[in-house]
């Protein structure tokens, strides 16, 4: 096929502006994880209650689990966090594992014992090395992680009804 | 009452502008003879500036009724920073572009130039469309005259403090002038392919508005590498950001623009050529403007994103880009000519140089839209960044920096190689030498260094030495000599900035001292203040020579903007002709030392120090020109 040279400007341009067009229909702020389909980073942390007690991967086995990211500076977390308990009551089979980031011990406990506590496991990220291991570039953001320890799916942002059923629960049955 | 003034003078300025787009398209036995448009350009550009000053208005007022003043002033807003604060954001920016816009058309419609008459209603009108365009856009989606009486807030939410500093003052109206201007260019391209008219005399006048824009380009990159060196705290000059390479597209293509039509004016050739640059560089000017604003790329320099907005100027885009080259398509063929000229010559190196140009447009063009297309393809989300422009970028740049060596020295139609290596062989041997003395005198041994100065210290003393050749003929060349050497010293500071550069990110406290390039810097003091509109940590750092004197002290600081609760670094710098050394203070650690960061910067003014060269050469060219009536 030969195309006169005077013709390649402007199909060049008709493919850039095809090109352009469709980057309109993307929303750039939507990041994937690095992490999604491989299995989650190992950590252990100290429960939130209990300075003694410890909590790690091995939790992961033979539950799906939803490990949240908040933390008590957080207000959009605050807003999450009513969806999150009425979600807990719908969700029997899901493990919870709350992860308080960079955040003061004393606020956290206060903030959960006064909202209520959802999570199964709460432990506490303070100087934000878990938050480093997993990716995690602000608050709140959801994995939910399979029975064999892979990351499954990552959002980052309040999570509500919609994006539930849209995201997650098909991963459940 | 003022803000609504604002809106209606951009709808009257929006209705003179339909009228001058339009009217010239009529034919002629519907509209008398002497009915002439630019009573209704003046008006037009009269309405434009009226909309401005009384959106500068209302910002020195801090008339927080209207939303995009509230959004981007306060009332702790230093009074220039509230005046330049118009074009903070979005709506004011696009402002500013119409603005600018209207007194480039003013210019060119009150000058007396070779296209009188029907060539000059037609520019018009095509100018007038860009116009109309732009104000629409204004008018339907980016109103900064938008009221908002509902706020309860004592205060406006303050300049992004980014913002806040010297640079912002300077490097948007400058760069929106280079950018802009090529309309020009491409109106007059747009014309003589419509009515397949082109000549030396045409290629000449273009030139010279070609010029203009394409100075006030540079200064405007420029000015936005030193504001980012300044404000960034980290001392770096470029990024490869998208918008950035919004920016230098236009300036790559522009320079191979200027390049063939000094071609076209003195020899009648390339006239394909220096049409289809016009229209592109203005077409990417627009591209340039469409990626600010549309929230397809993230950036750190994109305006809020608004799918809406987006939608338009792509649109819009589309319009003007598939209707010129749509138009050069049909009509180029009838400027095409039998090849004049042998091998080796100074159209061939010239001819080279578009080649060059272009290729590195586009790699620029490629990188930049590349994470779009890997999107859309599904293969995943990746950024393309300074690796890939830099390994491509450094070859090409080493070819152009020999090119423009021996094109400059070239003949007109026919040359030869071994005439063109004995012009040079003077200059070649100190460069040589140039190398040689390096490798001796600094660590490195990296070939790529050496060939990258060696060819830039080779470009330089060959314009001097053609310069001398010249002798009373010189003020013709002295342009070319100075925009040249500009390009050697900017490729020579980037090359040893690059590869002598030295940072050290250490923990220091009060009375420690520290090797930094060929000084020590001395941590003496550190202390709180408060200002208008923020907080400030300022250190005091000595900088002092080997042998323990006081050569000056620097104060850099760590800002926080009280309104918009934002942390800022503001970097100190001191600044010697051949390095800087630029100091940043980090956060106060827990043992009570404090980071901070401490750059050597070898070489760093020369970059742009070059492009002043640059824009030297350009203003000795109209000089010279400015003799001569009429352009």
């Amino acid at each position: 096929m030969c195309i006169k040279p005077n013709y390649w400007p402007i199909i060049t341009c008709i493919i850039i502006v095809i090109l352009l067009g469709y980057g309109l229909t993307q929303d750039p702020r939507v990041l994937p994880s690095a992490l999604e389909a491989k299995p989650a980073p190992k950590f252990e942390l100290t429960d939130l209650f209990s300075e003694k007690h410890k909590i790690s991967n091995s939790i992961f086995k033979e539950h799906y689990t939803l490990v949240n990211i908040w933390a008590s500076w957080c207000t959009p977390c605050r807003v999450e966090h009513n969806f999150l308990t009425k979600l807990k009551k719908v969700q029997p089979k899901l493990q919870w594992l709350g992860i308080n980031y960079k955040d003061d011990v004393e606020m956290a406990r206060t903030y959960l014992s006064t909202l209520g506590n959802p999570y199964d496991y709460a432990v506490a990220d303070e100087d934000g090395t878990f938050g480093m291991a997993w990716g995690i570039y602000g608050t709140p953001e959801t994995f939910l992680i399979d029975k064999k320890g892979r990351v499954l799916h990552r959002h980052a942002g309040v999570i509500n009804e919609k994006i539930w059923k849209k995201e997650f629960a098909q991963y459940i049955r | 009452m003022i803000p609504e003034l604002g809106l209606l003078s951009l709808v009257i300025a929006l209705m003179f502008s339909i009228l001058s787009a339009s009217v010239p398209c009529w034919p002629l036995r519907y509209r008398s003879d002497a009915l002439s448009i630019k009573p209704w350009l003046y008006a037009q550009t009269a309405f434009v500036l009226l909309a401005y000053a009384l959106l500068t208005a209302l910002f020195i007022t801090s008339d927080f009724t209207v939303l995009y003043v509230a959004e981007n002033s306060s009332r702790l807003l230093p009074w220039y920073y509230r005046m330049t604060a118009v074009w903070g954001a979005h709506e004011g920016s696009i402002l500013l572009w119409v603005t600018i816009l209207s007194l480039w058309i003013l210019v060119f419609t009150a000058r007396k130039t070779v296209w009188e008459g029907e060539p000059k209603e037609k520019m018009l009108s095509v100018l007038s469309f860009v116009q109309a365009g732009f104000l629409a856009f204004i008018i339907f989606t980016s109103n900064p005259f938008l009221r908002y009486f509902e706020s309860k807030l004592p205060d406006g939410q303050d300049l992004n403090p980014l913002l806040q500093d010297p640079g912002f003052l300077i490097h948007p109206p400058i760069l929106y002038t280079g950018y802009v201007g090529f309309a020009i260019a491409f109106a007059v391209a747009f014309v003589a392919l419509l009515t397949q008219t082109f000549n030396q005399q045409w290629a000449r006048a273009l030139r010279i508005w070609t010029q203009v824009a394409w100075a006030f380009l540079t200064l405007g990159i420029m000015l936005g590498s030193w504001w980012a060196y300044r404000e960034l705290g980290w001392g770096g000059f470029w990024f490869w950001d998208p918008v950035e390479n919004a920016s230098f597209m236009p300036w790559l293509t522009g320079t191979a623009l200027l390049h063939s039509l000094v071609v076209s004016e003195k020899r009648g050739q390339f006239y394909s050529w220096s049409l289809l640059l016009a229209l592109i560089t203005f077409s990417l000017s627009l591209l340039g403007t469409f990626l600010v604003r549309s929230g397809v790329l993230t950036s750190v320099h994109a305006f809020a994103s608004d799918p809406a907005r987006g939608i338009y100027i792509l649109a819009f885009l589309s319009i003007i880009v598939f209707t010129s080259l749509s138009l050069f398509a049909a009509q180029s063929g009838s400027f095409s000519k039998p090849i004049q000229f042998e091998m080796v010559s100074k159209e061939t190196a010239l001819l080279s140089n578009n080649l060059i140009l272009f290729v590195l447009m586009s790699t620029v063009l490629l990188g930049t839209l590349y994470p779009l297309m890997m999107q859309m393809l599904n293969w995943g989300k990746l950024s393309v960044g300074a690796p890939y422009f830099n390994a491509i970028f450094a070859p090409m740049m080493a070819i152009a920096l020999a090119l423009m060596t021996f094109g400059a020295r070239a003949s007109w139609r026919e040359d030869s190689f071994k005439s063109l290596c004995a012009k040079v062989k003077i200059e070649f041997a100190l460069a040589l030498l140039a190398c040689i003395l390096l490798a001796v005198t600094t660590s490195l041994h990296s070939m790529a260094f050496m060939v990258g100065v060696g060819l830039s210290v080779l470009l330089i003393a060959s314009s001097l030495w053609q310069l001398k050749l010249a002798g009373r003929g010189f003020p013709r060349i002295l342009p070319m000599v100075l925009a040249h050497i500009g390009v050697a010293v900017t490729a020579l500071g980037i090359i040893v900035n690059m590869s002598l550069n030295h940072e050290a990110d250490v923990a220091m406290s009060l009375n420690d001292v520290i090797q930094i390039g060929p000084y020590q810097a001395k941590f003496v003091d550190v202390r709180n203040r408060t200002e208008s509109n923020f907080d400030t940590l300022t250190g005091t750092f000595q900088i002092l020579d080997s042998r323990g004197k006081l050569i000056t002290s620097l104060e850099p600081e760590k800002r926080y903007y009280r309104l918009r609760r934002q942390l800022m670094t503001d970097a100190a710098i001191y600044t010697t002709p051949f390095r800087d050394i630029y100091i940043a203070l980090g956060n106060e650690l827990s043992d009570g030392r404090y980071g901070v960061r401490l750059y050597d910067k070898p070489f760093i003014r020369w970059i742009w120090t070059g492009c002043l060269l640059m824009v030297l050469g350009i203003m000795v060219s109209l000089y010279n020109r400015s003799e001569k009536h009429v352009y």
